[in-house]
C-alpha cells in the first residue's frame, strides 16, 4: 500500500490579459502520477520554474489542484473530513527554504517546536518540556537554545529547528522543499546526513525536492526529474539518466576536483 | 608560467566598532587568472569584495592598502576612484533582481552605466549593449533591451549583469557569489561565462563562494577565509590535494562524494 499516490495531478494559473481578452490558462502541471512507498525518500529535481514547488503545495494541501487526485494514507485530501484532514496534518510535514520565515520572531525556540504538541498531543508543561529538551538533542542543538529567539540563530541552526518542528509529532512524512538550499556546503552535509539518521531512527519518508541533483541523488532511493511542469523521467539509484533534460541536470553537477574539470567552450 | 600582478591587497584590516571583520589580509590577484575566495557565511567575504571596491560601509574602519596597478586605491580621491569603478573594475552581485532599478529598462541600464564613463551616443551603446549580450549568450538581445528587470529570470538578470560588465571592458571583475540564487543549469551556464572572459581577455578575475563545486570548477588559485582571516592560500590543485590547515580539510570532507 502506498502511502501518498498522486494521480493525474493538473495546475493551471490564470492570467488575465486585458478587459476584452480571454484569460490566459498557463499549465504548471501537467498529467503528474506518482507514488510513495512508507519509509521511501524520494527526490524531486528540476530547473527553476519547472513545477516542483507547486507540486509539493498540492501534496502538502495549501493549494488546490485544477484536476486530479491526491490519495495521503488512502484517504483522497481534497474530499477528506475535518476530522480526516487533522490527521493528515499530523502525518505530514512540511520544510521549506527560507528558514527563518517559516517562523513567528516573536517565539522563542521552545514555543516554536512545541506548537505542534499543543495541537496534537495532551502534554503538561513538564512532559512538554521534555520533549522539546529530546526534539532539540534530536537535532543536536544544546537544550540552551530553548530560550532563544529565531533571529538569534544561524542559518543552520534554524534549519535544524524547523526539523524539530516536523518530527515532533512523529509524522510520517516530511516534504522537504529547498531545504537545504541556502545553506553553505559544510551545513548542507550535516542537514543531510542529520536527515539520513534521522530517517531510519523515525521510520519516516521523505519527498526531497531540489534542483541540485547532486544533493538529491545523495539521499534519495527514486528520482523524479521535472521538465516543464511534467515528469519526464523516473531513475532508481544508481540507474544512468536518459532525457534530454535530466542530463542537463546531469551535466551542471560541477566536479569535485579540478582535474574533471570538463573541456567547455 | 609569468605572473602579471594587478591587484594586491596589503595587510587589510576593516573594524566595526570594537568588532573585528577583516585582519591581516594579504592577496594577489593576477591578470588573466581566476582568484577564488571559499569561506562560510560570516567569514568576511563579502566585506574583503566591498574593501577592494573601496566601498565598505561608513562606520567600518578600514587600514592597509589595495594597490591596483601600483595606485593605493585607499589614497586616491574619489573622483580617480570613480573613474577605477566600472572602468578598471567591476562588481557582480548575489542577488540580480536587487542590483537593477526595476523601473528602468535594461537598455537605460546599459546607458546609464556607460554614459557615466564615456562621451557615446545612444546608438553606439546599443550597438555594444547588444554585442556584449551576445557575448553572454543571451538570446534576442535587441528584444531583452526593451525589458524591464522583472520580466527576466534571475539566470537571465544574471547573465545581463555579466553583460553590464562587460561592457566596461574592466581589467578586474570581483564577482560575489555570483550563482548562489541559481539553479544549477544557470550556474553552470555563468560559470562558463567566467571561463570565457578569462580565455578571450587578460582581465583578473576574483570569484567569491561557499561552493567548492564553483572552486574546482574555474578556479587557478584558491584562497580560503575564516572568521575574517585568510587562513590558506595555494594553486589549486595543490588546494585540493595538499590542504594544509584543518578548515580546509573539514571544508573538503563536506564534498558530497558517491
Amino acid at each position: 500500500m502506498a502511502l501518498l499516490e498522486v494521480m493525474n495531478v493538473e495546475k493551471y494559473y490564470h492570467q488575465r490579459q486585458s478587459f476584452i481578452q480571454k484569460n490566459l490558462e498557463i499549465p504548471v502541471l501537467q498529467q503528474v502520477t506518482f507514488s510513495l512507498q512508507e519509509g521511501e525518500c524520494l527526490g524531486v529535481v528540476g530547473q527553476s520554474g519547472s513545477g516542483k514547488s507547486t507540486l509539493a503545495r498540492i501534496i502538502l494541501g495549501i493549494e488546490n489542484p485544477t484536476s486530479g487526485i491526491v490519495r495521503f494514507n488512502n484517504v483522497n485530501l481534497y474530499q477528506a473530513s475535518s476530522k480526516e484532514k487533522k490527521g493528515i496534518r499530523r502525518d505530514l510535514q512540511a520544510v521549506f527554504q527560507n528558514s527563518f520565515n517559516s517562523f513567528n520572531p516573536k517565539q522563542t525556540i521552545a514555543e516554536i517546536i512545541e506548537e505542534p504538541l499543543l495541537n496534537f498531543e495532551n502534554f503538561s508543561k513538564s512532559e512538554r518540556q521534555r520533549k522539546v529538551e529530546e526534539l532539540l538533542n534530536c537535532v543536536e542543538l544544546e537544550s540552551n537554545m530553548a530560550n532563544k529567539y529565531p533571529s538569534q540563530l544561524s542559518g543552520g541552526q534554524q534549519q535544524r529547528v524547523n526539523i524539530a518542528r516536523a518530527i515532533a509529532i512523529n509524522p510520517k512524512l516530511i516534504v522537504l522543499d529547498e531545504a537545504i538550499s541556502s545553506l553553505d556546503m559544510i551545513l548542507q552535509k550535516n542537514i543531510l546526513q542529520l536527515l539520513q539518521s534521522l530517517q531510519k531512527q523515525l521510520k519516516l519518508s521523505y519527498i526531497f525536492i531540489s534542483h541540485d541533483l547532486n544533493v538529491t541523488r545523495f539521499i534519495s532511493d527514486r528520482i523524479l526529474v521535472m521538465h516543464k511542469g511534467r515528469l519526464v523521467e523516473e531513475i532508481h539509484k544508481g540507474d544512468p539518466f536518459k532525457h534530454p533534460a535530466s542530463l542537463e541536470l546531469f551535466n551542471a553537477i560541477l566536479p569535485l576536483h579540478p582535474r574533471d574539470r570538463q573541456k567547455t567552450c | 608560467m609569468e605572473r602579471k600582478i594587478l591587484l594586491q591587497v596589503k595587510d587589510l584590516n576593516v573594524q566595526i566598532g570594537e568588532q573585528e571583520i577583516l585582519s591581516s589580509i594579504n592577496l594577489t590577484a593576477n591578470k588573466g587568472r581566476i582568484l577564488g575566495i571559499i569561506g562560510e557565511s560570516g567569514s568576511g567575504k563579502s566585506m574583503l569584495c566591498q574593501a577592494i571596491m573601496q566601498s565598505i560601509p561608513a562606520e567600518a574602519k578600514s587600514t592597509g592598502q589595495i594597490l591596483y596597478q601600483d595606485i593605493d586605491l585607499t589614497s586616491v580621491t574619489k573622483e580617480r576612484l570613480r573613474d577605477y569603478r566600472g572602468r578598471h573594475m567591476s562588481m557582480i552581485t548575489q542577488n540580480p533582481l536587487a542590483a537593477f532599478d526595476s523601473i528602468q529598462t535594461i537598455e537605460m541600464h546599459f546607458r546609464e552605466t556607460l554614459k557615466a564613463h564615456y562621451v557615446l551616443h545612444k546608438k553606439e551603446i546599443r550597438q555594444i549593449a547588444i554585442s556584449s549580450m551576445n557575448k553572454v549568450n543571451l538570446p534576442n538581445p535587441e528584444k531583452l533591451l526593451q525589458y524591464y528587470p522583472f520580466q527576466l529570470s534571475g539566470g537571465m538578470l544574471q547573465r545581463v549583469m555579466i553583460a553590464l560588465s562587460f561592457a566596461m571592458q574592466p581589467k578586474l571583475y570581483i564577482a560575489d557569489e555570483p550563482t548562489t540564487a541559481l539553479d544549477t543549469v544557470n550556474q553552470k551556464k555563468i560559470l562558463s561565462l567566467f571561463n570565457q572572459i578569462r580565455n578571450d581577455t587578460d582581465a583578473a578575475i576574483i570569484i567569491v563562494t561557499h561552493d567548492l563545486g564553483v572552486i574546482a570548477e574555474l578556479a587557478d588559485e584558491v584562497a580560503v577565509m575564516y572568521k575574517g582571516e585568510l587562513i590558506e592560500q595555494a594553486n589549486v590543485f595543490d588546494f585540493f590535494d595538499a590542504p594544509q590547515h584543518w578548515y580546509t580539510k573539514k571544508l573538503l570532507q563536506s564534498r558530497i562524494d558517491f
